[in-house]
C-alpha cells in the first residue's frame, strides 16, 4: 500500500506497535507502522488527524510515544531498540513537532468544520446556495456570524455550557518547585495557560505570533516566567524581552478602561468634588509632589504592583461578565421576533456598558436609581410591597446580568393566582344558565351556519391552507426565501445597537445586502407568482419585514446624521 | 407620619421614625428658637438628613419671617443631589397630606462643570477650570459688548437667552435637581448654572458645596446677598476647619513665580498697546476703579452683604494708593513685588515667619508698603477687567500672587509664612516653596457665623463635640451626640492588638518597617478574606504605607493567598484609575465574586464614598491615621492651636487622627439594616485617650472583651458576629426598639427614653 512516490522522512526500526514488533516509517503527509517482515502498514495517521503527541517521562523503563488523534483515538508506540530507544524516540518526537504543526493551520480546520456543517444541515446548504451563490452576501459574512454563533451562543444556550470563570489567584496556583539543582519547575495545565490566556490576551497574541514559529511552546513558557512581565518590577524590561510589549499593552488596556470611566455616577471620583480650589490655594499637609519624576526606583515599583493588581482583577472579574453579555445580546437578537422595544432596551444595556462618553442621554435614569437607593430607608417605611415572589429562575445568569430594572413591577404572587383560581371554580361551579334569555334556536342556527366556511361572514376569509392553493414548488421556493430573507435580517439586526465603527460599517453592507436580495430574489418570485396567477400576497410578509428593517436603518441613519452635526 | 415636636406640626415622610431622629429634631428646633448655632452629631444611617430638612421645612411653613431660608452645604457632588431627592421626597408627602400644592422652590447649585449644556463645552471639557474659563471668553460683559460690533463673535446662546428673559420670571415653584435645573435650562434655553445663581436669592432651600460659602473668593461671587436670617447647615462637617483653612491658604513655587512673570509681559504688553490705540480706555478705567469701590462700599452699608477676608471692611473706606493707580504703575509695582518673591525662594534654608515680620522684610528690601499691597487683588481685577482679558485661567498665577498679597497685608494674626527651599525627603533637589497658611479656621468661618442666625454643624463623626466650638471660635446654643437605637449590634468593633505570635500590631513609626508587623497585618487580611462575605475595604494610615506594605506583601506572597479568596483592588493617587478600580469593586462584590479594596484614610475613597451593605461587611484600619507630624505647616498650627485655644498638640494629633479612623469605618454601616465589622488594627486604639474620641455610637460598643484581640480571636468573634447578622432580620424585631410608630413614640415611657438618648455636653 506503500505508495512509493511519498517521500519518506524517517525510518525507525524496531518499534513495537501492541506487542508486536514493527517499522515506523515518518512520511511527509503521514505517519505509518508496519508489523516486521509485511508489506503494509496496519497503522497509518495523516499528521492533520492528529492532535498531540506525548511521550513517557525520562525515567520510565518503557520509552514510548503516544499520538492522540482528533477524535480521541490514540496510538502508542514502544521504542524497543536497547541502545537506541531514547533516540530514536527523540528523533520521531522532534520530527513530529515540526510536521504537526504544519498541518495543524486553523484555516484547514475551519474549512473542514464549514464543510461538515454544510454537510449536515441542508438548510443551512440551502441557504448557503441562496445566499452566497447567488452572491448576495460573501462567503465571509455568511460565516463569520454563523461560526461564531455555532461555537459560542448555540453552545451556550442548547448544551447550557457555562464558560467557567477564574481563579483569582490562578498565578498563585503555579507553585514553582525546585528540581533539586538550582532550578524551578512549573507545572502549567492547560487551565492555567487558559486562564492566562484570558486574562492576558496580550500574552496570548505573542503566544500565537511566536509559536511554534520562532519558540517551542516550552521556550516560550519560560521566557514567561522568566520575564519581568511575570514578575514585579515591569519598569525595567529590557527590549529583547519579547513580553515587554505585553507590558505596554496592558498598560493600554487599563488606560482604556479608565478613559471609560464609571457607569456609576456615586464612584466617579472625578465628579466627586464640586469645587476643587485652584492651583496654588489651599494646605498640603499630605505628602508633597510626589510626581513621576520624584519618585525612586522602588517607589515607581511599587506602584506598578499596585497597577498590576488592579489590572489583573478588573480583568478576571470582567471575563465572566463579557461572555455574559454577549450571551445576553445575542440571544436578544437571536430570537425571532425583533421587536423594537426589545432592541431598544438592548441598546441601552450596551451604550451605558460601553462608551460612557455620549452617554450623557443614557445616564439620568441610572443615575436617578442609585441615588434613590442611596436615599432609601427600607426600615422607615411601611411593608406596603412586600408580597415577594420567589423566583423560579431556569437560567440564573440571564437574570444576574440582565438590564437594570428601572422601575419595579407589580407581580402577582402564586396566593393571589390561587386565589383568583378558586374564585373562578367558585364562578363556575354556581353558574345558572339563564334559559329565559338566550337567542332563539333559529338566529342561533342562523349565526352558526354565518359563520361557518362559505357563510356570508366568511367570505371574505375564505382562506384555504397554502398547501392546497399553492403548487409545492412554489411552496419550497417560498420556504427557501423565508430561510434566506431570514438570515439576512438576523444579521441585519445583530448590528444593533451600532456602537463600533465595525458595526456601522456591517450595518450599511447589510442594508445593501437586504436590497440586493428584495432585487435578485424576491422581486423575481413575484413576477414568477404573479405569472402564473397566484394571489400576491404570499410574500407580503416578507415584505413587510423587509420593510422595517429599512425603516429601523432610516432612523438609525437620520440619529447619526444628527449626533454628527 | 405627622410629629408635634414641642407644639411644631412636622411632617416625617415615612410611616416609622427612629427614636433618635426625634431627639434629632427636638434638639434642631431648639437651636433654631434660640436663633442660635448648634454641634449635634447623629450616627450615619439614622437618616441625618430627612430629620433636618423636615424640621426646618416645617419651621420655614410655621414661622416664614423668622427663617426664610435654608442654605444646605454638604461636600460632595452625590451628597448634594442626595439631599435634594430626600427633599423632594418631603415635599411629595407634604403635597400629598396636604393636598394642596406647597408654593416652594429648592435648588442645588454646582460649579459650571456640572451645570452647563453649551454643546461644545460640556462635551468636549471634562475639567472645571476648563469649563470655567471658556464660560468666561463667551459671556464675560466686554465680550458681549463687542459681539454687537461684531456679530461674527461666539456667544453662548443659553446665556444670552437667559440675560434677555430669564430674570424677568423668577423659577417655578419647585424642587429642581442638578439634572433637573439642565432639563429645564434645555426646555427654555437658558443657562442652568446662572439661572439657579439667580434663583438662590429667591429659593427656600439652596443645597450647594462648602466652598460657596466658605471660601471668600467664591462667596463673593455667590452668596453674597443670601438673606440674613437663613439657617446654615454644614452636613459632613467633622473636616470643616480643613474646608476653612484651605480656603485661606497660598503656596507659591517656582513654577508659579515663572507663570506669574510670563503674566505680567503680557500685561505690560498689552497695556503699552491699548496706549497707543486706546488711551482713553485707561483714563476711563482709572475713574470706574474708584468709583467701582464707592459702589461697592455704598452697597455694604446696606448690612446684609457678607464680609470678604480679601477685600476687608476698611479698604473700601479709603481710595485706592497714589502708587498703583495707574496701569503702569501697578505693573511695576507687581514686578517689583515678583522679583521680591524670587529672593526669597532663592533660600538655603527653612525660613519661617509672621506675617509682620514679612511685612516689615519686604518693606525693607524694597520699599513696598503695606497700603498697596492691600488693594493689590482688587487692583489686579480692575485692571484685567479693563484690558478686557477674556481667559482668566490664563492670569491664575499673577492672581495668586495678588491674593497673597492683600491676605498677607490684611491678617497679622492666624497665619504664618513658611519657606522651604527642599522637600524633606529629597534634600538634593531644590524645589523652593512659599507657603503661607492659615492656621485658624475661624477667620474664613467668622463672616458665616456673624451674618447667619443659626449655623447648625453636623455630622456622623464630631466628637470630641467641644473642639469644634473651639478651634472654631463660636459659641453653641446646643450641643448634642446621638447614640444609634439598635434591635440588634449590628457593628462589631474589634480591636486587634497582637498578632497570633504575639508581636504588638501598630503602625507607629519605630515598626513601620517591621517584616512581623507587616506579616501579621497580612495575616490579619487574609484571615478575614477567608470568613467575611462578599467586600472588605481596607484602610492604611497613607499612600507610601500602602505602597511599602502591599509590595512586602507581595514579596511574602500574602497577596497570592488572599486572591483564592477575593479579588484584590487598591486606591492609587489617580482619581480616574482609582473610579475604575471602584466600580470593578462593587461589581465584583456584586456578583458574589467578593473582593478587597485597599485604600487610604484621608483619601478620596475614605471621604466620599459609602460602602452600604454588601459592598462592605468589614473594615480593617490598619494603623492610627494621624497627620504626617514632620510637616512644618502643620507643626506652626499645633503651636497655634496650644497658644490661642489651649489645646494640647497631642490632643489635637489624636482628635485628628481618630476622627479620620471613625469615618473610614463608618463608611461600612449605613443604616440599622446594615451590619459590617470594624476593626481596628494597633495595640493603640486599646488605650482610653484613643478610644475616647471614638465617637458615641462606636465606643458603646466596645467591651473589654474586644480590646486586645490576637488575630485568631478577633477571628473567632467575627465569625460568630456573621453568622448572627446573616439571620434574617425583619422589620417587627426593630419595632418598639429601634424603630417606633407614631403610637409608640408618644408614650410617656417612650419619650423618657428618648431623652437619654441625646447626651448633651
Amino acid at each position: 500500500m506503500a505508495s512509493l512516490s511519498e517521500e519518506v522522512l524517517l525510518v525507525v526500526k524496531k518499534v513495537r506497535q501492541r506487542k508486536q514488533d514493527g517499522t515506523l516509517y515518518l512520511m511527509a503527509e503521514r505517519i505509518a507502522w508496519g508489523p516486521e517482515g509485511k508489506d503494509r502498514f496496519t497503522v497509518s495517521h495523516l499528521y492533520a488527524d492528529i492532535r498531540c503527541q506525548k511521550i513517557s517521562p525520562d525515567g520510565k523503563a518503557k520509552i514510548q510515544l503516544q499520538l492522540v488523534l482528533h477524535t480521541g483515538e490514540s496510538t502508542t508506540f514502544h521504542f524497543a531498540n536497547e541502545s537506541s530507544a531514547l533516540k530514536d524516540r527523540d528523533a520521531a518526537k522532534e520530527l513530529l513537532q515540526q510536521l504537526l504543526p504544519k498541518f495543524k493551520k486553523k484555516a484547514n480546520k475551519e474549512l473542514e468544520e464549514k464543510n461538515r456543517m454544510l454537510q449536515e444541515d441542508p438548510v443551512l446548504f440551502q441557504l448557503y446556495k441562496d445566499l452566497v451563490v447567488s452572491q448576495v452576501i460573501s462567503a465571509e459574512e455568511f460565516w463569520a456570524n454563523r461560526l461564531g454563533g455555532i461555537n459560542n451562543t448555540d453552545s451556550a444556550l442548547y448544551n447550557n455550557k457555562q464558560d467557567v470563570g477564574i481563579s483569582g489567584a490562578f498565578l498563585a496556583d503555579i507553585r514553582p518547585q525546585t528540581d533539586g539543582c538550582n532550578g524551578l519547575r512549573y507545572n502549567l495545565t492547560a487551565d492555567i495557560i487558559e486562564s492566562i490566556f484570558r486574562t492576558y490576551p496580550a500574552v496570548k497574541q505573542k503566544y500565537s505570533e511566536n509559536v511554534p514559529h520562532n519558540l517551542t511552546e516550552k521556550e516560550f513558557w519560560t521566557r514567561f516566567f522568566q520575564s519581568h512581565y511575570f514578575h514585579r518590577d515591569r519598569i525595567n524590561t529590557g527590549t529583547q524581552d519579547i513580553f515587554s510589549e505585553c507590558a505596554k499593552q496592558d498598560e493600554k488596556g487599563l488606560k482604556s478602561m479608565v478613559v471609560q470611566g464609571v457607569r456609576n455616577p456615586l464612584v466617579d471620583l472625578l465628579l466627586l468634588e464640586d469645587k476643587s480650589l485652584d492651583e496654588g490655594y489651599g494646605v498640603c499637609t499630605t505628602m508633597p509632589s510626589t510626581s513621576n519624576a520624584s519618585r525612586t526606583v522602588k517607589e515607581s515599583s511599587n506602584y506598578a504592583i499596585i497597577k498590576r493588581f488592579n489590572h489583573h482583577s478588573a480583568m478576571v472579574k470582567s471575563i465572566i461578565k463579557s461572555d455574559l453579555l454577549f450571551v445576553f445580546i445575542s440571544l436578544l437578537t437571536a430570537s425571532t421576533f425583533c421587536r423594537e422595544t426589545l432592541t431598544d432596551q438592548a441598546s441601552e444595556t450596551s451604550s451605558t456598558d460601553g462608551n460612557s462618553r455620549d452617554s450623557d442621554f443614557f445616564q439620568p435614569p441610572l443615575k436617578k436609581v442609585k441615588l434613590q437607593e442611596a436615599i432609601e430607608f427600607e426600615d422607615l417605611q411601611r411593608e406596603n410591597k412586600p408580597k415577594t415572589v420567589a423566583l423560579n429562575l431556569k437560567k440564573s445568569d440571564r437574570y444576574a446580568h440582565g438590564p437594570v430594572p428601572l422601575q419595579s413591577q407589580q407581580y402577582k404572587t402564586s396566593q393571589d393566582i390561587i386565589n383568583s383560581v378558586n374564585y373562578i371554580r367558585h364562578e363556575m361551579a354556581n353558574y345558572k344558565p339563564n334559559l329565559t334569555q338566550v337567542l332563539s334556536s333559529s338566529a342561533a342556527s342562523s349565526a352558526i351556519a354565518a359563520l361557518s366556511p362559505g357563510g356570508v361572514l366568511m367570505q371574505a376569509g375564505a382562506q384555504q391552507a397554502i398547501n392546497q392553493m399553492v403548487p409545492t414548488e412554489v411552496q419550497g421556493e417560498l420556504k427557501h426565501l423565508y430561510v434566506a430573507a431570514g438570515e439576512l435580517l438576523r444579521h441585519f439586526w445583530s448590528c444593533f445597537p451600532v456602537n463600533t465603527p465595525f458595526l456601522e460599517e456591517k450595518v450599511i453592507k447589510m442594508k445593501s445586502n437586504l436590497e440586493r436580495f428584495q432585487m435578485t430574489k424576491l422581486c423575481p418570485f413575484q413576477e414568477k407568482i404573479q405569472r402564473q396567477y397566484l394571489s400576491a400576497n404570499l410574500t407580503g410578509h416578507l415584505e413587510e419585514m423587509l420593510q422595517t428593517a429599512y425603516n429601523k436603518f432610516h432612523i438609525w441613519q437620520t440619529r447619526r446624521m444628527m449626533r454628527k452635526t | 407620619m405627622k410629629l408635634n415636636i414641642e407644639g411644631l406640626l412636622v411632617y416625617f415622610p415615612y410611616d416609622y421614625i427612629y427614636p433618635e431622629q426625634y431627639s434629632y429634631m427636638l434638639e434642631l428646633k431648639r437651636t433654631l428658637d434660640a436663633k442660635g448655632h448648634g454641634v449635634l452629631e447623629m450616627p450615619s444611617g439614622t437618616g441625618k438628613t430627612i430629620s433636618l430638612l423636615s424640621l426646618i421645612v416645617a419651621y420655614q411653613r410655621a414661622f416664614p419671617l423668622e427663617v426664610t431660608k435654608l442654605i444646605y452645604c454638604s461636600r460632595t457632588v452625590p451628597e448634594i443631589e442626595k439631599v435634594v431627592e430626600e427633599l423632594r421626597k418631603l415635599m411629595e408627602f407634604y403635597s400629598k397630606e396636604t393636598g394642596e400644592n406647597h408654593n416652594f422652590l429648592a435648588l442645588a447649585l454646582s460649579s459650571r462643570k456640572n451645570l452647563c449644556i453649551h454643546p461644545e463645552v460640556h462635551t468636549s471639557l471634562r475639567f472645571g477650570k476648563e469649563v470655567d474659563g471658556k464660560c468666561h471668553s463667551l459671556t464675560a460683559s466686554y465680550i458681549r459688548a463687542q459681539r454687537h460690533s461684531n456679530p461674527n463673535q461666539p456667544e453662548c446662546r443659553f446665556y444670552e437667552e437667559f440675560d434677555a428673559v430669564g430674570r424677568q420670571v423668577p423659577l417655578p415653584a419647585g424642587i429642581y435637581n442638578l439634572d433637573d435645573l439642565k432639563d429645564f435650562g434645555r426646555r427654555k434655553g437658558w443657562c442652568p448654572y446662572y439661572l439657579a445663581r439667580y434663583s438662590i436669592l429667591h429659593a427656600n432651600i439652596v443645597v450647594y458645596s462648602y466652598h460657596y460659602l466658605l471660601d471668600p473668593k467664591i462667596a463673593d461671587l455667590v452668596s453674597k446677598e443670601l438673606a440674613k436670617k437663613s439657617v446654615v447647615v454644614f452636613d459632613e462637617a467633622h473636616n470643616i476647619d480643613n474646608v476653612c483653612i484651605d480656603s485661606m491658604s497660598v503656596n507659591i513655587t517656582r513654577r508659579t513665580l515663572d507663570r506669574c512673570q510670563n503674566n505680567v509681559d503680557t500685561l505690560q504688553n498689552t497695556i503699552h498697546n491699548i496706549k497707543e490705540t486706546d488711551a482713553a480706555k485707561l483714563k476711563e478705567e482709572y475713574r470706574r476703579l474708584v468709583e467701582g469701590l464707592k459702589e461697592a462700599n455704598v452697597a455694604r452699608e446696606t448690612d446684609i452683604y457678607l464680609a470678604n477676608p480679601v477685600l476687608p471692611d476698611e479698604i473700601l473706606k479709603e481710595a485706592v494708593p497714589g502708587n498703583i493707580r495707574t496701569a503702569e504703575h501697578f505693573v511695576g509695582f507687581l514686578k517689583r513685588f515678583l522679583e521680591y518673591l524670587k529672593s526669597r525662594l532663592r533660600v538655603q534654608h527653612v525660613v519661617q515667619e509672621s506675617a509682620p515680620q514679612f511685612l516689615k522684610d519686604i518693606f525693607d528690601k524694597v520699599c513696598i508698603d503695606r497700603k498697596p499691597l492691600r488693594f493689590c487683588a482688587e487692583r489686579l481685577q480692575s485692571l484685567l477687567r479693563t484690558l478686557e482679558i477674556a481667559d482668566i485661567a490664563d492670569f491664575s498665577a499673577v492672581t495668586l500672587i495678588s491674593n497673597f498679597a492683600t491676605l498677607v497685608s490684611t491678617y497679622s494674626q492666624g497665619f504664618t509664612i513658611i519657606i522651604e527651599p527642599f522637600e524633606d525627603r529629597t534634600p538634593t533637589i531644590a524645589n523652593p516653596v512659599l507657603h503661607f497658611s492659615c492656621m485658624d479656621p475661624s477667620i474664613a468661618i467668622k463672616p458665616v457665623f456673624q451674618r447667619f442666625q443659626s449655623v447648625i454643624i453636623t455630622s456622623g463623626t464630631l466628637s470630641p463635640l467641644d473642639i469644634y466650638p473651639r478651634i472654631l471660635d463660636f459659641r453653641p446654643v446646643t450641643m448634642a451626640s446621638f447614640t444609634m437605637t439598635l434591635a440588634r449590634t449590628c457593628l462589631c468593633p474589634l480591636i486587634v492588638g497582637r498578632g497570633n505570635d504575639q508581636v504588638a500590631l501598630s503602625s507607629k513609626f519605630e515598626t513601620r518597617e517591621d517584616f512581623a508587623v507587616i506579616r501579621n497585618y497580612g495575616n490579619l487580611l487574609l484571615e478575614m478574606s477567608a470568613i467575611v462575605p462578599d467586600g472588605i475595604v481596607a484602610f492604611f494610615t497613607s499612600y507610601i504605607y500602602m505602597e511599602n506594605i502591599v509590595a512586602s506583601w507581595y514579596e511574602q506572597g500574602i497577596l497570592e493567598n488572599i486572591q483564592r479568596n477575593k479579588l484584590i483592588f487598591i486606591e492609587t493617587q489617580d482619581a480616574a484609575e482609582t473610579s475604575m478600580a471602584l466600580e470593578k469593586y462593587q461589581e465584583a462584590c456584586e456578583n458574589g465574586r467578593g473582593a478587597i479594596l485597599l485604600s487610604v484614610a484621608r483619601g478620596k475613597v475614605s471621604e466620599g464614598i459609602d460602602f452600604v451593605h454588601h459592598f462592605g461587611r468589614a473594615v480593617i484600619m490598619f494603623g492610627v491615621p494621624y497627620v504626617y507630624t514632620q510637616s512644618r505647616i502643620l507643626k506652626a498650627r499645633l503651636e497655634y492651636l496650644r497658644d490661642q485655644f489651649q489645646i494640647r498638640e497631642n490632643d489635637f494629633l489624636t482628635f485628628d487622627a481618630m476622627r479620620h479612623a471613625a469615618q473610614c469605618v463608618g463608611r461600612a454601616i449605613r443604616g440599622k439594616t446594615d451590619y459590617g465589622l470594624m476593626i481596628f488594627a494597633d495595640k493603640r486604639y486599646a488605650r482610653a485617650d484613643k478610644r475616647g474620641k471614638l465617637p458615641r455610637w462606636i465606643q458603646e460598643h466596645i467591651n473589654d472583651g474586644s480590646l486586645n484581640l490576637t488575630v485568631d480571636e478577633a477571628v473567632q468573634l467575627s465569625k460568630h458576629f456573621l453568622r448572627q447578622m446573616a439571620q434574617p432580620f425583619r422589620q417587627e424585631d426593630q419595632l418598639g426598639l429601634s424603630l417606633l410608630t407614631l403610637e409608640q413614640l408618644e408614650s410617656e415611657e417612650m419619650l423618657q427614653k428618648i431623652t437619654q438618648i441625646a447626651h448633651q455636653t
